[in-house]
């Protein structure tokens, strides 16, 4: 049987007490169940404290204590990794940043979208010489693995015209989404019950929660038949318990979180969904969702959104402040056929990101590094 | 009333001797342009380098040459400070890239990105010269390009993500206003038939991927006989006879001048650019009559293209060109279907649309500035 590696920053909370349930996380997940399908032997390893864990039916999980993070980097887990994991056949370097300072000769790495474009991100590199630090061992850990998987083109666009040598390792293998799971209500134009607007992220700044919030302060006090529902967790229970005392106040406005098997329900029963992120995005699993569920897409205009939603097309998007935010949610509140023409184009659009294709494109790319 | 005045600053759009270029593609922008500028009520004036000639490219909008002995870097100083001295009274000013806008801009200014900025894309192989310090020299220049002007409008959505991934401040700046099709003339009748025809109609030319192209049509041909590829693009008069000689050696390929017609019939139109803007009004006129794309996932042809749904996105090396098209091939039905989303997607760009963003960015430009 062969064996595949694969080094992460965090598929576990780094005690290892439970898991961490995020975008990456549920990649991680939908990767191993494939590679398992296809017979091979999986392995993790990520920072930690010493513990083993294990998730999936006895796929084991490494954790090795990391001592620092110089510029973004953790060289620590890197030699570690490089020391334990032994004889492997494919190694998946499942960040980046993780592919540096040495790699496998069979190796992949994954990128889930730009990261460094929001604005503490700045100050956390430091300036000057630390960013072209930064920069160098960016270089160094696109150049190792035989292939770099982007899901989405921005960012092959960003490292391309930096280092345009990189332009033959990078292959473009977008998020997928369960288009059996995920799907429409069947229904017509709504008549009998509320427009619903969802906000199905986490309770972060860079997927636009404060712009959302005062959506839906305005949209709700202009049009009495439209309600939010914001469905997620946030990082810290103190933003938790001001959102569940600030949706208490509003009427018409719902906080309420849903473990990942109710999700597709949420979003059946809902008409527009919001994904305006800010900084941080790839190509979202929540835009897919929402697509294929087929609802109307309301997105910020970064990262890999833009090679899911096609502005106007499938979906709007726009600048992602919330006046911009209230002006395409209202255009969508009043123009009926708009918003169910976008959904219906985005349930048909999803269907290119069907989970079976995913599973095709990677299977091509393991071949290839194989060979 | 008088009407207000913009001037715009290109790099070329005749020769420097004033000739008509054999690449009509910049003219036919211009054009289209000016007329857009002259319904939002703005006279058009155009600027650009060369022997010091004045032209009419339509009536009643002139070309003005300027002779500019200090270019450096991609910049070009003395047309930029003729450009400031004859236009900095008017209206607006307009600067077709970055550099140009180097190192002032007119009052109320307004500058163009339509590509991702890089030393290789305004210097060719001159940019292998320059050293690592000449290069941050560069990006200095296009930082000051980008910041000094009142607003930066952006044809694609990489080009914003590469601006605001590399200076954070920048986000505010960027308007998104994606091109509309190119008018194409009437084709009599359906075209197309049992083939599969792969379109290359950009300039033959190594920038253009015309390699990549070619090589593909190598493989494709050889395998499906029910493929063909055509070639309608201008080729340079030297490789003129070695692209007869290799046409002769092979069969269902052909290169012949462009015709109405085309696009129709769902032909895969090649969009290969490795480095340059990509020529998105011709894109976007090929997929309004069915054409399906398949382009690089570097530039802005990755914002219409929702990959596997209305096109295909792929690395442009003949190595996965030619199985991505062979995949097309094997299956008429996928073929068909992204054909047809491809007209429907074309729709959401329509020139109408395009105005409109215009005419709101120079209304917005202008109250800027106070002009």
């Amino acid at each position: 049987m062969p064996r595949a590696a694969i080094v992460t920053t965090s598929h576990f909370h780094a005690s290892g007490q439970h898991g961490v349930y995020g975008g990456a996380e549920r990649y991680g997940v939908e990767l191993t169940r494939w590679l398992r399908a296809i017979g091979w032997k999986v392995v993790w390893w990520q920072i930690g404290t010493g513990w083993t864990a294990s998730f999936l039916d006895g796929v084991l999980v490494y954790s090795v204590p990391v001592r620092s993070s110089f510029v973004q980097t953790c060289a620590d887990l890197n030699r570690a990794f490089h020391e334990q994991a032994g004889a492997v056949d494919l190694a998946i370097y499942f960040v980046t940043y993780l592919a540096y300072p040495q790699v496998f000769e069979r190796s992949i790495s994954i990128s889930h979208g730009i990261y460094w474009d929001y604005p503490f991100w700045e100050n956390r590199i430091g300036g000057g010489e630390l960013r072209t630090e930064w920069l160098r061992r960016m270089e160094a850990a696109l150049s190792g693995p035989r292939k770099v998987v982007s899901v989405d083109t921005v960012t092959i666009a960003w490292a391309t015209a930096r280092w345009p040598h990189l332009a033959g390792r990078f292959v473009y293998i977008p998020n997928f989404v369960d288009v059996t799971r995920f799907h429409p209500a069947h229904r017509g134009r709504q008549e009998s019950r509320n427009l619903r607007v969802l906000f199905p992220r986490r309770l972060t700044s860079v997927r636009g929660i404060a712009e959302s919030m005062h959506a839906a302060e305005v949209i709700t006090s202009r049009f009495p038949h439209v309600e939010f529902h914001f469905v997620g967790r946030s990082h810290a229970p103190d933003h938790e318990r001001h959102m569940l005392a600030w949706a208490a106040r509003h009427a018409r406005i719902f906080y309420y979180w849903r473990p990942p098997s109710n999700m597709p329900m949420v979003y059946r029963n809902m008409d527009i969904c919001l994904i305006p992120s800010k900084s941080t995005e790839g190509t979202s699993l929540s835009c897919l969702e929402a697509m294929a569920s087929g609802l109307a897409v309301v997105a910020g205009r970064v990262g890999g959104l833009g090679d899911l939603i096609t502005h106007e097309y499938n979906g709007l998007l726009v600048y992602p402040s919330a006046g911009r935010l209230v002006e395409a949610i209202e255009r969508l509140v009043v123009e009926e056929d708009l918003r169910l023409r976008l959904g219906e184009r985005a349930r048909a659009s999803a269907m290119a990101f069907a989970l079976s294709r995913w599973r095709r494109r990677w299977g091509d790319l393991v071949d290839t590094v194989m060979a | 009333m008088l009407k207000k005045k913009a001037a715009v600053l290109v790099r070329k759009l005749y020769e420097r001797n004033g000739s008509v270029p054999d690449d009509g593609y910049e003219l036919e922008w211009a054009a289209a342009f000016s007329a857009c500028l002259e319904r939002a009520g703005y006279s058009a004036e155009w600027w650009q380098e060369g022997e010091t000639w004045t032209r009419e490219l339509l009536p009643g909008v002139t070309v003005h040459s300027v002779t500019d002995g200090t270019p450096s870097m991609g910049t070009l100083p003395g047309l930029n400070q003729a450009f400031w001295e004859n236009c900095g009274s008017y209206t607006l000013g307009i600067y077709a890239d970055p550099l140009l806008a180097y190192p002032q801009v007119t009052d109320g200014s307004i500058v163009l990105l339509g590509d991702i900025p890089t030393p290789a894309g305004f210097m060719g192989p001159a940019a292998d010269s320059l050293t690592r310090e000449q290069q941050e020299e560069f990006y200095r220049r296009v930082f000051m390009g980008l910041a000094c002007p009142g607003l930066v409008v952006a044809s694609g959505l990489h080009y914003i993500q590469w601006a605001i991934s590399t200076w954070h401040g920048l986000s505010h700046k960027f308007s998104y206003i994606p091109d509309c099709p190119a008018p194409l003339p009437a084709a009599p009748g359906g075209a197309g038939g049992d083939r599969l025809r792969a379109l290359f109609s950009a300039p033959l030319l190594p920038r253009h991927g015309v390699s990549d192209a070619m090589r593909a049509a190598d493989v494709v041909t050889a395998r499906r006989q029910d493929t063909e590829f055509v070639f309608t693009g201008w080729a340079p008069p030297s490789i003129r006879p070695h692209l007869q000689r290799w046409l002769a050696t092979r069969e269902r390929v052909y290169w012949r001048p462009p015709a109405p017609g085309d696009f129709d019939g769902g032909p895969l139109v090649l969009c290969l650019a490795g480095t340059g803007p990509p020529r998105a009004r011709e894109a976007l006129a090929a997929m309004g009559r069915g054409g399906i794309l398949v382009a690089s996932p570097r530039g802005s042809l990755a914002d219409f293209i929702i990959d596997g749904h209305n096109g295909l996105v792929v690395n442009p090396a003949a190595g996965e060109l030619a199985p991505a098209i062979e995949r097309v091939a094997a299956r008429p039905s996928w073929r068909r279907s992204l054909s047809h989303n491809a007209r429907l997607t074309a729709a959401s760009y329509s020139q109408q649309r395009w105005e409109e963003n215009w005419a709101r960015v120079l209304e917005q430009a202008r109250m800027t500035s106070g002009g």
